[in-house]
């Protein structure tokens, strides 16, 4: 049984906008993640997954709740130990084209982290392993000397992953990182991610809003909805057995690349996102579910256990 | 009865940009045609051409720095190269439309809505009285799911998928006979998509509609599309029905390499196959068969010449090693 | 297994690509030039007209000569050689632009990137009080400065510098929030870099070139603001040549020996073009936007 390498309580992140108007970007989240796997956050504009990651990685300040690291509560952690925590818990970003300093060479950008976090002092030995970065991650090491506006979009992105590697993390966020690139570059820089999963017993909280990538990398997903975690589950079970209905109709408007489109009609659903200013009480998707009931309405519903390490917060599954 | 002439055609497209530093071949040869009511999927990566091919088609290439330097496209009997441009314009938005893919720039934040649909009609129809005009605007805000009141109202205030809807309302205004959609739903949601995509159906049968899906997503092709074209380096390496193209298994190496590339949620394996190499250089693209320097089965006719188009009934493949299957001629 | 990528003769550092890019705009080369050519004479004008005998002293049976071999822009009303009293005061107009430019820029831009950086109060202060000084009509401000401090050359500068402060308070604000917006910052603070570290290797290296562009186009307003100061009589005094003073003294002669307004005239006129057009060419070759 692999340890749990993080897990958050509770947790809340809230913008205060003025005039009372406060955002409930992360609403009441609890998720826990083993040491080793990947846990899957998914969901659509507006669910918070973007600002959950950042949270957890306390590059934003939570509003409540507890982010345990390794049994630590990062959120009481002073300034010296939050700078310390940058060590173990590193980022990668979504846009390749703007996460990389345009004016600094490959080679600065990933040996930065290295020299600020007085990892390796000797500039050779520093110069050695920038190098030997690159070369695990599927960097010629000839590029070391050029610039971003030299090289494309999947080779960028590569050198954002070099870098996050470069403090050897335990843990990292993946905020989308695929997102940008074509088809068959995603799919070379996917593979990376799991070939590094393997060789480096790292472990990822992969921010996504495409559900075939999800389902492919993830160990376990966790499905977002207006800053709620409405459900969690292994990731062959979900897609297997969804149970909320938000995930039942996220799920089958994928389309699917083959013959099997034209066979399954997609749930459809009506209407728009609600606004996460000063939400109501109870569940967010109501005015949109196809199974809506007073029960509904009236309070926020935690995540009721279904077995299998499935779990869901809908009153159709109490 | 649906006709058999199709209603577009382009042969031999070869379109370029200059620049002060480089010439971009970005169409090199693209053949297709497209029938009545039938929706084809043009299918491809950044670089591939698929935007240019629409824009040639609708005579909107930018002015100083794209060339089309050969090549015929026939809409219905017209040739539309040969068109002045105050001919193209009575076309563009009458009978050819374009929808692009980023809703948040494509509308107008100074106009209202009701406003920017009616813009569209009053150019092609300037016949029309002030209240059919405005009953006409009304008509078609409802085809797209919104609401006619909202017609007073500015672009700002709809969400992402709300504004697509106007800016396919625009497009549709004056029932085009085709529509060019270019990465229509790759802005929104998956479930807003979803919504979308089914519009665009109803729509496209309700106006008896062709329409040219521009895509990346093999998934969208297979939902809405009933003939595939996949572009790659300007060319187009493969061209089939909806059956050639997801049931029958033969397809070209790129082809084959995308369906590779897609974790499918519906399989077991653990890793993607994805294609080898970066995308080719426009400047400089690579002699012989575009994708031979990241084709798995490369053979040495590949690196020298280009190959032609190989057919087996509906099924079109530009490819050397098609040449040893049977039918392929 | 990797493309063969065909090496490009293209520049590799912002530098080499600016240039790249700025030696094919012809009116910028111009504006680039004429500043070498007048910080040159600037830098050289002991050698090129002597201080002593050509610019100071008064030559009255020569005043008032038209261009000729001698004197290639003629005399003055004093007779002294028009060329030589242009040349010199060359430093006085590229003491204004550059040095005062310069200053009000270090501490414009030193608040305005405050100001961007830490946001919050801290902002809301500081550009209160640049947006109320704004409020001030340039000349007006410096003439009022001028009036508390005194005459003379330093105190000139000072009223000049603090002019612009506030102009590059909001400019500098801009751009630093321009970059601070982008990914790399976060992905900085992300890796544990510390503030002072990101102000000066991650924000400042992506804000000169958009700070150097500022800094040419207000260095013709620079020289402006001194010699509309000279002008009216409240800057440089007489004898001293420097162009806006020049200007004054010889406006009464505009009808009959318009070459003493002209040369004086065209002078801060062809400066300040100068580098507006090399600060409107750097603007253009620095763009991300035209970027292949």
């Amino acid at each position: 049984m692999s340890e749990v390498i993080l897990e958050t309580r509770g947790l809340k992140k809230y913008f205060e906008l003025g005039k009372g108007a406060t955002l409930h970007a992360v609403d009441d989240v609890s998720l826990v993640v083993k040491k080793g796997t990947t846990l899957g956050v998914v969901g659509e504009s507006g669910c918070g997954k973007t600002t959950l990651g950042r949270t957890v990685l306390g590059l934003l300040p939570s509003t409540g709740g507890q982010i345990l690291f390794r049994g630590q509560d990062t959120t009481k952690f002073t300034g010296r130990q939050q700078q310390a925590l940058r060590k173990e818990m590193q980022i990668i970003f979504q846009d390749p084209y703007s996460s990389i300093n345009p004016r600094h060479s490959i080679r600065r950008t990933i040996a930065e982290p290295i020299k600020v976090n007085r990892i390796i002092r000797d500039g050779k030995k520093r110069e050695e392993y920038v190098l030997e970065l690159m070369r695990s991650v599927g960097l010629e090491p000839r590029l070391a000397s050029s610039y971003p506006h030299e090289i494309d979009g999947g080779r960028r992105q590569r050198v954002g992953i070099a870098r996050a590697l470069s403090v050897e993390p335990q843990f990292i966020v993946c905020d989308e990182p695929v997102s940008a690139l074509d088809v068959s570059i995603q799919a070379q820089i996917i593979n990376l991610f799991m070939d590094l999963q393997e060789e480096r017993g790292l472990t990822y909280m992969f921010i996504t809003h495409d559900l075939s990538v999800v389902r492919h990398i993830s160990t376990e997903i966790a499905v977002m909805y207006l800053g709620q975690c409405i459900e969690r589950a292994p990731a062959k079970e979900l897609f297997k057995n969804p149970l909320h209905p938000y995930t039942k109709a996220l799920i089958s408007a994928i389309p699917v690349p083959s013959a099997m489109a034209r066979k399954k009609r997609a749930e459809i659903i009506k209407g728009e996102l609600t606004s996460p200013i000063n939400p109501k009480p109870g569940c967010r998707f109501a005015s949109r579910c196809p199974y809506v009931s007073e029960g509904c309405k009236k309070e926020n519903l935690p995540l009721a256990s279904m077995g299998n390490d499935h779990y869901v917060a809908c009153v159709l599954h109490r | 009865m649906k006709e058999k002439r199709p209603l577009l055609t382009v042969s031999d497209l070869n379109v370029v940009y200059t620049s002060a530093n480089a010439v971009v071949h970005a169409l090199n040869g693209v053949s297709f045609s497209i029938g009545r009511q039938e929706t084809l999927g043009l299918v491809g990566e950044t670089g591939a051409g698929k935007t240019t091919t629409a824009l040639s088609i609708l005579g909107l290439l930018p002015e100083h720095t794209g060339q089309i330097r050969g090549g015929k496209i026939v809409f219905d009997d017209l040739s539309l190269l040969e068109l002045s441009d105050v001919e193209m314009q009575a076309i563009r938005g009458k009978r050819i439309s374009m929808i692009f893919q980023d809703p948040m720039t494509s509308l107008n934040p100074v106009m209202t809505i009701g406003e920017q649909i009616e813009e569209a009609l009053y150019l092609h129809h300037s016949g029309l009285t002030a209240d059919k005009l405005k009953a006409r605007v009304n008509e078609i805000i409802e085809l797209v799911g919104i609401g006619s009141e909202r017609r007073h109202e500015y672009p700002h205030q709809f969400s992402g998928g709300m504004k697509q809807r106007v800016v396919i309302a625009i497009a549709l205004a004056c029932s085009p006979e085709l529509l060019i959609a270019d990465e229509p739903t790759t802005a929104l949601d998956v479930t807003i998509q979803a919504q979308v995509l089914n519009m665009m159906e109803e729509l496209k049968q309700r106006l008896e509609m062709s329409m040219i899906m521009i895509t990346h997503d093999l998934g969208i092709v297979a939902k809405t599309c009933d003939t595939v074209a996949v572009l790659y380096a300007g060319e187009i390496v493969e061209f089939g029905t909806f059956n050639d193209f997801f049931i029958n298994k033969l397809h070209h190496p790129y082809t084959n390499g995308l369906f590779g590339s897609i974790p499918d949620i519906y399989s077991e394996e653990e890793r993607l196959h994805p294609i080898e190499g970066i995308l080719p250089d426009p400047t400089d693209l690579p002699g012989g068969c575009k994708f031979h320097p990241r084709c798995p089965r490369v053979r040495d006719i590949c690196r020298r010449q280009n190959p032609e188009s190989l057919r087996s009934g509906s099924h079109a493949v530009k490819c050397h090693l098609f040449k040893e299957v049977k039918g392929y001629e | 297994m990797e493309l063969a990528r065909k090496s490009r003769p293209k520049a590799r550092t912002l530098l080499a690509e600016t240039w790249q890019r700025l030696s094919k705009n012809k009116a910028a080369m111009a504006g680039l030039i004429f500043v070498i050519i007048i910080t040159l004479l600037a830098l050289f004008a002991d050698i090129v007209a002597d201080y002593g005998t050509k610019v100071i002293q008064t030559h009255p049976l020569e005043r008032l000569q038209r261009p000729s071999l001698q004197h290639p822009f003629g005399t003055d009303d004093m007779g002294r050689d028009l060329f030589a009293r242009v040349v010199h005061g060359a430093r006085y107009s590229l003491a204004f632009g550059i040095v005062c430019t310069l200053a009000a820029m270090a501490i414009g831009g030193a608040l305005g990137a405050a100001a961007a950086f830490f946001g919050g109060a801290v902002e809301a202060v500081i550009m209160f009080i640049a947006d109320t000084i704004s409020c001030i009509p340039g000349t007006l401000l410096s003439l009022s400065l001028m009036a508390v401090l005194g005459p003379g050359l330093k105190n000139l500068m000072i009223a000049i510098t603090f002019g612009g402060i506030p102009i590059f308070t909001r400019i500098i604000r801009s751009i630093v929030l321009g970059i601070v917006r982008q990914e790399y910052i976060e992905a900085a603070r992300a890796a544990g870099v510390s503030n002072l570290r990101t102000i000066f290797l991650h924000v400042l290296p992506n804000a000169i070139g958009l700070i150097i562009v500022n800094f040419t186009m207000n260095v013709a307003g620079r020289i402006m603001a001194a010699s509309a100061l000279s002008y009216i009589g409240m800057g440089i005094q007489p004898p001293a040549p420097e162009w806006g003073a020049m200007l004054t003294d010889a406006l009464k002669f505009l009808r009959t020996d318009p070459h003493v307004v002209i040369f004086p005239g065209m002078a801060i006129v062809i400066t300040a073009l100068s580098f507006n057009l090399l600060g409107d060419g750097l603007s253009e070759a620095l763009d991300p936007r035209l970027r292949d």
